[in-house]
């Protein structure tokens, strides 16, 4: 029998085919899903973030162990029943429209999936109609917008005025180079992060309330 | 004289980093957003896949850009005693501020600029000696997005009788930006003669360049404005883990947008701004680092083996005071990348996350030493002063010899630099560099004079502006 402990540490150390597999065994074996999820993947993340607070894990073991789980995620999402899954909340995110930079956005979306968020990404040059759809689709919870430009920056609000036009009660997160707390004060966000970890964890508060 | 100077890739190592940047050409290839750059590149032989924007470059492409792209660049200026020409023989020196926020040296706050602050910044580049040439200083928010950089230009050209080089990304910002530049100079042929513009195009790490920036370098190719291909991957992050496979990513970004500025018009005058960065990994953001001067220092040496002008290195520091931190980080980053003569170095006005008026003249100070250290120095009969010496003997002094009188005056002085004994300088009020620095700021501001655009050149002006915010609003 695959043990989980085993998948857990496959997780920290970022073996993304090794999850996969093992993933994939334990379900073969007959193994609980919810109990692969909780005591593999999700206990492995749950190491990740502890490390990464502790000043031991940076972004590239952060990103790869997201990678990892994500692997273990995929074939078991299918098996998972309406309910098993605790998701932390759902997101929809995008670059503002003009702007093609995405690997902001790529790094949050990848720690969101990996803290057990849903995240849908729009891409990028996503216009106010682009994230409206995808929030009223996916019944988001969160959207997060995020812009490396100063001239795209300004669009932001163009979005957050076109969910709240929509009656969409969404929160909404902003980021990029030239944003601040100041700008996103400004045009009525709920919340600002600078980087992508500590993304995570106003995600987190944002969905609470 | 004798100048410092410093080459520490040997040959071989320059070569791989080439021979690397051909090969991911060739085999990678680049991600090209502008239909017309692609159009381009495939009736010069590349092979294009239109429906993924992306092209793989052959060599032969490669080496006729590097051959046909003009190895001298002049950059002119609203004021013609501020023109100066790239050509590797001296460094020139940029305000390279970092809009849109200000770190306020006055109050300490950091907070968004506005147009008073940018003002502020044009005059004091302005009658700084070391300045040479400026970017932006901030971003008035409340300028309509597609006016920004057509503005910026305008509001920079206003201010200041030097240099400017800004942002461009779209065709249309291209041709309003080239059109009021022409009224000002004098004409287009005038403006080809004497660009006092210049465009950056900062290319998307790894391997990207972006539809609209691209349209607009090809508009300023075929005006014969100069464009600098800024490429700016990060190690680890936008680039592989390692100085020498960053500079590859640098390398291959900056060749691919070579060839499409030299199909778009052949002897199109570009230089080359290699931003090799390194970020922080624990939040992904860029980050001042050792590193970061010696990969520039290298694709400099590059550089050099294509003979191309380069905009790179200078005085960076992610301070948010007018303190030590500052110092020393602009200090350490500017001069060993002037070892290699960078044409144009940058970083003046620049201070942690956003512009600083203020530091301005701490800038200038520190090249201004740079610049005394670079010099070198002469051994001549008339400098080894051997007459002189046994003259005076032993126990003598030469501070009344005729030599001394002709020479003396060659050694550095400091501008606002303290030097004195402690009870003089406690004297004079015990001032901190911050405090010297804001007092020399406000005395700049009250008394210099930018000479202004005249007024019929600024009517024109007002039409073109005009017709734009018709055309793009």
């Amino acid at each position: 029998m695959v043990d989980l402990t085993k998948i857990k540490d496959g997780v920290v150390g970022g073996e993304v085919d090794e999850v996969g597999e093992m993933v994939k065994k334990a379900v073969e074996e007959g193994q609980e899903v919810k109990k692969i999820l909780k005591e593999g993947l999700i206990a492995g993340m749950a190491i990740v973030g502890d490390k990464y607070e502790r000043g031991d894990f940076f972004l590239p073991e952060m990103v790869i162990a997201a990678t990892a789980m994500k692997q273990g995620l995929k074939i078991l999402s299918p098996l998972l029943k309406q309910g098993d899954i605790e998701s932390a909340g759902t997101v929809v995110l995008g670059t503002a429209k003009g702007d093609i930079h995405d690997i902001g956005k790529s790094i949050v979306g990848t720690m969101l999936e990996g803290a057990g968020f849903m995240v849908t990404d729009v891409g990028v040059d996503a216009g106010p109609d682009k994230f409206v759809e995808a929030a009223k689709e996916k019944n988001a919870d969160l959207i997060g917008i995020s812009a490396l430009l100063t001239t795209t920056m300004v669009g932001m609000e163009d979005v957050i005025k076109a969910l709240r036009g929509a009656g969409l009660k969404a929160r909404v997160m902003i980021g990029g180079a030239s944003v601040t707390q100041e700008f996103a004060d400004k045009i009525g966000a709920d919340g600002y992060a600078p980087d992508a970890p500590s993304a995570v964890g106003k995600a987190k508060e944002l969905v609470k309330n | 004289m004798s100048k410092p100077s410093i080459n520490f890739l040997s040959q071989n190592e320059i070569e791989s980093i080439h021979d690397g940047s051909l090969k991911v050409l060739e085999r990678t290839g680049v991600k090209v957003m502008s239909k017309q750059a692609l159009d381009l590149l495939k009736k010069a032989g590349a092979k294009v896949d239109y429906v993924n924007e992306r092209v793989t470059i052959p060599r032969n492409l490669v080496e006729e850009a590097l051959e046909m792209a003009p190895k001298a660049v002049k950059y002119a200026a609203r004021n013609p005693k501020y023109d100066f020409v790239l050509d590797k023989k001296k460094s020139h020196f940029c305000a390279t501020a970092n809009p849109p926020l200000m770190i306020d040296g006055e109050t300490g706050e950091c907070r968004y600029s506005t147009a008073e602050d940018i003002i502020d910044c044009l005059v004091v580049a302005d009658y700084l000696n070391h300045v040479d040439m400026v970017w932006p200083f901030g971003t008035d928010l409340n300028v309509p997005g597609p006016m920004l950089h057509i503005l910026d230009m305008y509001t920079a050209l206003l201010h200041t009788g030097k240099h400017f080089e800004g942002d461009t990304v779209t065709t249309a910002e291209a041709k309003y930006q080239l059109e009021i530049a022409a009224a000002i100079v004098g004409g287009k042929e005038e403006l080809k003669k004497r660009p006092i513009i210049s465009m950056v195009i900062c290319t998307i790490s790894p391997l990207m360049l972006d539809g609209g920036m691209t349209d607009a370098s090809i508009e300023y190719a075929r005006a014969g404005v100069p464009v600098v291909i800024y490429p700016m991957p990060a190690v680890g992050q936008l680039s592989p883990a390692t100085m020498a496979g960053t500079m590859v990513v640098n390398t291959a970004e900056f060749l691919a947008g070579l060839v499409i500025q030299e199909l778009a018009s052949p002897g199109a005058p570009v230089a080359w701004a290699p931003s090799c960065g390194t970020v922080n990994y624990k939040t992904g953001r860029r980050k001042w680092s050792p590193e970061s001067t010696l990969m520039s220092l290298g694709v400099g040496q590059l550089a050099r083996r294509y003979g191309l002008p380069t905009q790179r290195g200078g005085l960076g520091s992610s301070s948010k005071l007018l303190d030590a931190q500052a110092g020393y980080q602009k200090a350490i980053s500017l001069i060993p990348s002037l070892l290699l003569t960078p044409d144009v170095a940058g970083g003046i006005a620049s201070l942690g996350p956003g512009t600083c008026l203020e530091i301005m003249v701490i800038d200038n100070e520190i090249i201004d030493y740079a610049l005394r250290y670079l010099e070198g120095l002469e051994v001549n009969d008339d400098t080894l002063a051997l007459d002189v010496i046994d003259k005076v003997g032993p126990g003598g002094h030469f501070l009344g010899e005729k030599h001394t009188l002709q020479h003396f005056r060659e050694g550095w002085m400091p501008e606002i630099t303290d030097m004195e004994t402690f009870e003089v300088w406690q004297g004079k009020g015990s001032k901190s560099i911050a405090q010297i620095a804001k007092e020399k700021t406000r005395e700049i501001l009250a008394t210099h004079k930018v000479e202004p655009i005249p007024q019929d050149i600024q009517n024109e002006v007002s039409k073109i502006l005009k017709k734009a915010e018709a055309e793009l609003l």
